[in-house]
């Protein structure tokens, strides 16, 4: 056999293994595509007691406790400008995941227990939150004092 | 006093021509104005924001009518705990200026975020009559809007005793700044025939002598309410203000600066225990 023909025919067994690992793999990915979820949406709302954890400059960090359709524990950090507050929350649920979500809110008053509201926007997730969208809203009150807070949020989610 | 040490000092001056240096520019100008924290200010820790504004009459005679200073978004103001009790005074009050005496403060205890002294001169038919000694204090008044209303109150001790009263407010700023803080200093009503020039105020937002009171079930306790908290790490462009000034004859003045918080060094947030 010439060189050139046994190229040919080494050139043809790996293309038709690779084509035969294709289809083997293929009929894999099939078979897993319906053991992947369905996507699933949750009305969420959530209670939050957050206690001040670091403070500096104009940026707080929280941890607290969530109840509500998802507990478990949260982390918080606020970059707060006048009546401005945005950042971002984490919620790690009891059940598994997290859920890394963008918040920004508004206050609604002055005096000791400031009342605030916002909206707020799934950013990131991870293990069954990790392809997880979704948003909502927010209202709470913050205490001026000792900037421990109580939010409440609602959202819509989908992972 | 403690507010009145500028340690830490940062001298921000009003220039008319912004190209010319500082030292050219205080002598050239008729207004400065200094601001600095606590003179044992640190990273990660409250301090007073001290303001300290001196206008020359001599060169600018006519009386200022807006003071506006932009402070860094780097500043907790607030995550301070300052204004935690809103001060409603009408705006009949602003308009009239000048008003009654109807308790020693004049607003919640609570709501008081800076106090400090001025200094102004009385001119009676555009003559100078008087130069009045006062004691002067910023509350925090109610949200409107997206912008915190202050109440500045001003109490003549020598020779007048006069209360006057000014609108002010604290507003959003685009950033490097988190706020910018106005102070509106209205005339005194024609009936009066008299109007006010500030020449000096030493002002201390967050002052260490300013005492709030909390009540807990029937007791009351005394506190001394936190001031501006600063940054662990100081900003590597440093902490910048903008400042200026309006004046009654049109005359606008302004500048910018920014200076390094000196003689400390960058330490790591701690956490609070």
């Amino acid at each position: 056999m010439s060189r050139h023909r046994r190229r040919s025919i080494a050139r043809s067994v790996a293309l038709g293994v690779a084509a035969g690992a294709a289809l083997t793999v293929a009929p894999v990915a099939t078979a897993a595509d319906p053991m992947a979820h369905a996507a699933r949406t949750l009305n969420i709302t959530e209670h939050a007691d957050l206690n001040l954890t670091r403070r500096s400059g104009s940026t707080l960090w929280h941890t607290g406790t969530a109840t509500g359709t998802l507990p478990g524990t949260v982390s918080a950090r606020f970059e707060m400008t006048l009546t401005k507050v945005t950042g971002s929350v984490t919620i790690r649920p009891r059940s598994g995941g997290s859920l890394t979500i963008n918040v920004v809110g508004y206050a609604q008053s002055t005096g000791v227990n400031a009342r605030f509201t916002g909206n707020m926007a799934v950013r990131k997730g991870t293990g069954r939150y990790k392809n997880a969208v979704g948003s909502g809203t927010f209202d709470g009150t913050v205490n001026r004092r000792t900037f421990d807070a109580t939010v409440t949020a609602k959202a819509k989610l989908t992972y | 006093m403690r507010m009145l040490r500028f340690g830490a000092a940062m001298l921000v001056v009003i220039a008319a021509t912004p190209a010319a240096s500082a030292a050219d520019a205080a002598q050239q100008t008729p207004a400065r104005l200094d601001v600095s924290f606590d003179h044992d200010a640190k990273p990660g820790q409250p301090t007073a924001l001290n303001i300290a504004l001196r206008i020359d009459l001599r060169r600018q005679p006519s009386p200022v009518t807006t003071v506006s200073l932009r402070y860094p978004a780097t500043i907790g103001v607030t995550t301070s705990g300052l204004g935690i009790e809103p001060c409603e005074r009408p705006p009949s009050d602003f308009e009239a200026v000048v008003i009654e005496l109807t308790s020693r403060l004049g607003c919640p205890r609570n709501s008081v975020m800076g106090i400090g002294t001025a200094i102004g001169q009385i001119r009676m038919d555009g003559t100078a009559i008087s130069r009045e000694v006062g004691t002067i204090s910023v509350h925090s008044g109610p949200l409107v809007g997206q912008r915190l209303q202050l109440v500045t109150l001003v109490t003549g001790m020598n020779p007048i005793g006069a209360r006057l009263a000014f609108a002010g407010e604290v507003r959003p700023a685009h950033k490097p700044y988190g706020g910018d803080l106005t102070l509106r200093i209205r005339p005194l009503p024609s009936s009066w025939h008299a109007s006010i020039a500030l020449s000096e105020v030493d002002l201390a937002i967050g002052s260490p002598v300013i005492v709030y009171h909390d009540r807990t079930g029937r007791s009351a306790v005394r506190y001394r309410p936190e001031g501006i908290q600063l940054p662990h790490r100081c900003p590597r462009a440093g902490f910048r203000f903008a400042m200026s000034l309006r004046f009654a004859d049109g005359r606008h003045l302004t500048t910018k600066a920014a200076r390094p918080m000196p003689n400390v060094r960058d330490i790591d947030a701690p956490a609070i225990r």
